[in-house]
């Protein structure tokens, strides 16, 4: 307990202190502190007696009145809760009068002297705290630069687009009821966009065959031979060459950008099949976020953006569709960029050199010079091969930095109150500064360009007959092209020396869509074939330029796509050869129709239907490999009655077929037709090397004469024979008529006269040189045969026209064996047309045949000039004359 | 100074008691806990701790619960998508931002989307088109819920705000099983 009084002592006496404590506390902390705010709320009014002086705030306008009013300088006054009383005035004023420090107006009402705008007034609505609320309808802002309150007039979008709604606001005084928030609703200040123009600039280097293009780009060969580049795809970008070194040889596109107000911040380029408007991103992907890989949606339009960032213009590409298709930067080096096609494959390429670009005008113009490739990069031979061909309509844009991205268009104004709600406003509406205004503002820019990577094809191109005159040829041949025809030159080349003795003349050229310009060298004169590569080389078939390519004739310009043509040429007196016709076609891309050549054979030729034509010393006859189907029969054909009336044109090829088994030191080879008529050999069980016809058969004969019923109409030792083999005067000299044979036996040269008529059966033997005066001709063709056995050469010549103007064929109803040559002699004489020889029988020489006779080119290219035609009347007449002991000749015997 | 003795049975007897108190405790706690969280009892109900942009700026639509499974659905704008191999990242804003935003900057974020938890051809999107996001989250009432449950309740009790007349909420942290989307109407910007 004790402890605890002392506690309570010791408690009394530290609450004491404590106490005391406090009461200093108080003195020295609370007292300052109370005289500090009772001061502070003195020097909160700005005029004020300090008990003697009267003070003012430096800062205020603060007069003292006097009560009557009159205003005085007091000096001196006390302070009397807001009244001043005077104690004394300067100069000896006036004391005990009532003065009011004021900071604002005085002004007394009866004895009541107050300051107005002071807060304890007696007067409402002076600004001052006792003021009752009053409604203050509020003014937001009002729209100033860079807003407007006027709508846009005529925008490309419409002008919502351009409005920011509620754009400023203010709320009324709280004296209103209701309080009412006002708005300021404001547009955007327009910017026009740029005005852009585009000129294509073609390659002014022709390719190797001299084409130059001024719209289009094709797809011609390229290739590197012996170190020098062989460019022909005209129009193309690659191999790089910059533009600005090359004296603006190459291919390029320069387009031109101007902005009248503000720097351009973006440039788009777009090629489209399509004449409508390209559908291109609305987004540029800045971050390189977001989006799919670049492709394009079609392969029938391309284009891509150029985005100036930093001193560079960086290209960008389309990529994906809807939500996700943004402009993607490009993959972007050595100034190459591919736009990618719809399997996000290269498509096209476009060579851009930043050197390029030219920007002037303080950012308000651009120039760009690019230009196009349709090779593949890494290797120019190839082609990218994606992009369609055809007309591309050329569209172009640009966006100022009011049209490019909105977004931050207004992040440069510094925050207030004025322009805050114009950043959020952009903000809010644009999302996104990778978000573009003016993304569909295509322009067309009236520039197309072309593009064309099909080569063209050269289709029936023949030869043949005209339908008039006997010595004009008709060249015809049909152009196709996916897109259009350019150029296109015929080369003409013979094969010997004079072949064509007069300058060919052009008769008439027909050409489906027209022709712009001809460039016709006619009469020509064909330059000599060869066979020597080098020499063909240097003659420079299908080139365009003439110093270079003596062509015949360069045809350009037309309409359509595929085109008949037709030349119809007169060779004159053609010999026997061979003309080569070239034709070399352009289409617009410069891509090259190779028709290769048509070899006009101008020899005569000759048809074996059955019929022996045998030459010891092997065959060079010109004959016909004739295919049913695709040879048609030549016009007149059938008419030529005989020999060719019952030979149907397709099997008159028959026989050509000819085997000399008795070429010494030759293997006989498989006849050319083999494969088609399925023919077969038949060998001989014996094979005689006949030396001598004449020999051969007159000792043959010799044994079997005495069997025989011979008469000798023509007596002995003949030297022509005319007229009819048996008279009809002359009796049957015991024998009956058709069992006796004619024997004529001529020991030396025998002439058998234009008129001589085998109207029976005779055998006649030849001990010199037999020659045939024009024809021979039968009594009855079934029935009569006359076999001569010739020791020397054979000659059939001429006797005048057969018939008119029409050729037709001399009939030699016989079988001619000869020991040596037969000669069919050239007609010399000056005749529309020229006679062919039918040889109804069969002919045989053992040193060969001398072929003079020719015909105009018209028939010769329809007509055989020799026609030697099986009779089976011969093969037995022969058994009967010389017996079977020997195989004469093997016979290739086929079937179709 | 005189000496207190105290006997240690005393001190056992005390700390039996508040065990057994303890014990009482729990069992009320526990008891209470596992019978009121059984189905149409419950005092709280569960929401999912997104922790995610998504949900801090993007009030949802609808919380909905299906069986055991709580679904999210949000009414948001994507501006911009990235494809990576395994999920979609979208750059999006609230459809409704401006109820809740002055600048559109400070309601953008991104989210992220497993490709395996779900499926939607983003290409058929419009730019600016619209469209509801369902995030799904599965809640069995296991014994990690039963724990969330009880200590929420507990909390909620101390606190105060547990109330007998009224569900309250607890949070639960799950893992989204699946998403999905449904396209609205496009707005058609020019």
């Amino acid at each position: 307990m004790r402890l605890l009084n002392n506690n309570k002592f010791l408690y009394k006496n530290r609450m004491k202190k404590t106490g005391r404590f406090l009461t200093i506390i108080s003195m020295f902390v609370l007292l300052p502190l109370f005289f500090l705010i009772i001061s502070s709320s003195i020097i909160e009014a700005a005029c004020w007696c300090n008990g003697t002086t009267r003070v003012c705030d430096a800062t205020d306008t603060c007069k003292t009145y006097q009560y009557n009013p009159r205003e005085i300088d007091c000096i001196e006054c006390t302070s009397s809760n807001g009244w001043d009383y005077c104690v004394e005035g300067r100069d000896g004023g006036a004391t005990g009068w009532i003065y009011e420090c004021c900071k604002n107006e005085y002004t007394y009402d009866y004895n009541s002297p107050y300051c107005t705008g002071d807060d304890d007034d007696p007067i409402d609505d002076d600004d001052d705290d006792d003021d009752p609320i009053q409604c203050i309808i509020c003014t937001p802002l009002a729209c100033l630069d860079p807003v407007t309150s006027s709508a846009p007039v005529n925008p490309p979008f419409s002008a919502t687009d351009y409005f920011l709604d509620n754009l400023y606001s203010c709320l009324d005084g709280e004296g209103c009821d209701p309080r009412t928030t006002r708005y300021t609703d404001c547009y955007e200040i327009l910017s026009p966009q740029p005005d852009p123009s585009i000129l294509p600039h073609h390659e002014l280097k022709e390719t190797t065959l001299g084409f130059v293009s001024e719209t289009y780009t094709g797809a011609g060969r390229y290739s590197i031979e012996n170190g020098d580049i062989k460019d022909d795809r005209v129009n193309d970008g690659l191999p790089i060459i910059n533009v600005e070194d090359t004296g603006d040889n190459e291919f390029y596109m320069e387009a031109t950008f101007k902005d009248g107000d503000q720097i351009i911040e973006a440039v788009y380029f777009w090629f489209s099949k399509s004449s409508e408007k390209p559908v291109t991103p609305k987004v540029i992907d800045l971050d390189g976020v977001g989006g799919n890989a670049p492709k394009t949606q079609n392969d029938e339009s391309f284009g891509f953006m150029l985005h100036k960032e930093g001193n560079s213009w960086i290209p960008y590409i389309g990529s994906g569709e809807k939500a996700l298709d943004v402009w993607k930067k490009a993959s972007y080096s050595n100034n190459i960029f591919a736009v990618k096609g719809p399997g996000r494959q290269d498509m096209v390429n476009v060579i851009l050199n930043q050197n390029n670009i030219t920007v002037t005008d303080s950012g308000k113009k651009v120039v760009v010079k690019s230009s196009l490739s349709f090779k593949e990069k890494s290797s120019p031979y190839s082609l990218l091969d994606v992009l369609k061909g055809g007309k591309y309509n050329i569209w172009l844009m640009a966006n100022d930095t009011f049209g490019f991205t909105p977004h931050d268009n207004y992040n440069y104004l510094p925050n207030n109150a004025r322009n805050t709600p114009i950043k959020n406003a952009i903000h809010n509406k644009w999302i996104t500064n990778e978000r573009i205004r003016y993304y569909n503002q295509w322009i067309d820019s009236g520039e197309d360009w072309n593009i064309d990577f099909e080569s063209p094809n050269i289709e029936n191109f023949t030869i043949g007959p005209a339908t008039y005159g006997k010595t004009i040829v008709s060249v015809a041949w049909q152009f196709v092209d996916d897109i259009d025809f350019s150029t296109l030159v015929l080369n003409i080349l013979e094969s010997e020396d004079s072949l064509v003795p007069n300058p060919i003349v052009l008769q008439k050229i027909v050409s489906d869509g027209g022709a712009t310009y001809i460039d016709s060298k006619f009469p020509f004169n064909p330059p000599m074939f060869s066979t020597d590569e080098e020499v063909m080389k240097n003659l420079n078939i299908g080139h365009l330029n003439y110093n270079l390519n003596k062509y015949a004739i360069k045809m350009s310009g037309g309409t359509g796509n595929v085109r008949k043509m037709q030349l119809e040429l007169d060779l004159g007196e053609v010999g026997q050869g061979y003309l080569y016709f070239y034709l070399t076609a352009f289409d617009k891309g410069g891509n090259v129709a190779r028709g290769g050549y048509v070899k006009l054979d101008t020899r005569d030729w000759i048809v074996t239907y059955g019929g022996l034509l045998y030459s010891a010393g092997g065959s060079d006859f010109p004959v016909r490999t004739l295919i049913e189907g695709r040879d048609e029969e030549p016009l007149g054909w059938s008419t030529k009655n005989p020999p060719l009336n019952d030979i149907k044109f397709a099997y008159a090829d028959l026989s050509s077929e000819l085997v000399g088994e008795d070429i010494e030191g030759v293997i006989p080879v498989s006849p050319v037709k083999s494969v088609d008529t399925l023919n077969y050999h038949i060998p001989s069980y014996s094979v005689i090397d006949v030396s001598s016809y004449y020999n051969s058969l007159k000792a043959a004969f010799e044994k079997r004469k005495d069997s025989l019923n011979i008469v000798k109409p023509f007596g002995e030792n003949v030297g022509t024979i005319s007229g009819l083999l048996f008279q009809f005067h002359i009796a049957n000299q015991g024998v009956p008529t058709q069992e006796r044979i004619a024997l004529i036996e001529a020991p030396a040269n025998l002439t058998v006269n234009s008129d001589f008529n085998c109207n029976g059966k005779g055998i006649i033997f030849v001990n010199g040189n037999l020659t045939i005066v024009g024809k021979i001709v039968n009594g009855k063709t079934e029935k009569d045969a006359c076999i001569f056995v010739v020791k020397g050469d054979v000659t059939i010549d001429y006797d005048g026209p057969v018939s008119g103007n029409e050729m037709a064929y001399d009939q030699i109803n016989a079988y001619i064996l000869a020991d040596k040559i037969t000669t069919i002699t050239k007609e010399v004489k000056t005749y529309t047309s020229y006679d062919a020889i039918y040889v109804n029988g069969g002919l045989h020489s053992l040193e060969g045949f001398v072929i003079g006779r020719n015909l105009k080119i018209q028939d010769r290219l329809r007509f055989p000039a020799l026609v030697v035609r099986n009779n089976s009347k011969y093969g037995v007449f022969a058994e009967t004359l010389f017996g079977t002991e020997d195989t004469l000749q093997t016979t290739e015997v086929g079937y179709k | 100074m005189k000496k207190i003795a105290i006997k240690r049975d005393i001190f056992i007897k005390i700390g039996l008691i508040l065990l057994s108190l303890f014990l009482l405790f729990l069992f009320i706690w526990l008891g209470f806990s596992f019978y009121s969280m059984q189905g149409g009892n419950e005092y709280l109900i569960p929401i999912i701790n997104l922790e995610e942009e998504l949900d801090r700026k993007v009030a949802y639509e609808s919380l909905n619960r299906e069986g055991n499974y709580l679904e999210y659905r949000y009414k948001i704008v994507t501006y911009q998508i990235a494809f990576e191999e395994d999920k979609y990242v979208l750059y999006a804003y609230a459809y409704d931002f401006l109820d809740s935003y002055e600048d559109i900057e400070d309601a953008k974020f991104v989210y992220e989307l497993d490709k395996d938890k779900g499926k939607f051809d983003f290409e058929t999107l419009e730019w600016g088109q619209p469209f509801y996001i369902t995030l799904r989250y599965r809640v069995d009432k296991d014994f990690n819920y039963f724990i969330d449950y009880s200590v929420s309740l507990l909390k909620k009790f101390i606190s105060g705000e547990l109330s007998m007349d009224s569900k309250g909420e607890f949070t639960i942290k799950r893992d989204m099983n699946n998403w999905e989307i449904e396209v609205l109407e496009p707005v058609i910007l020019e």
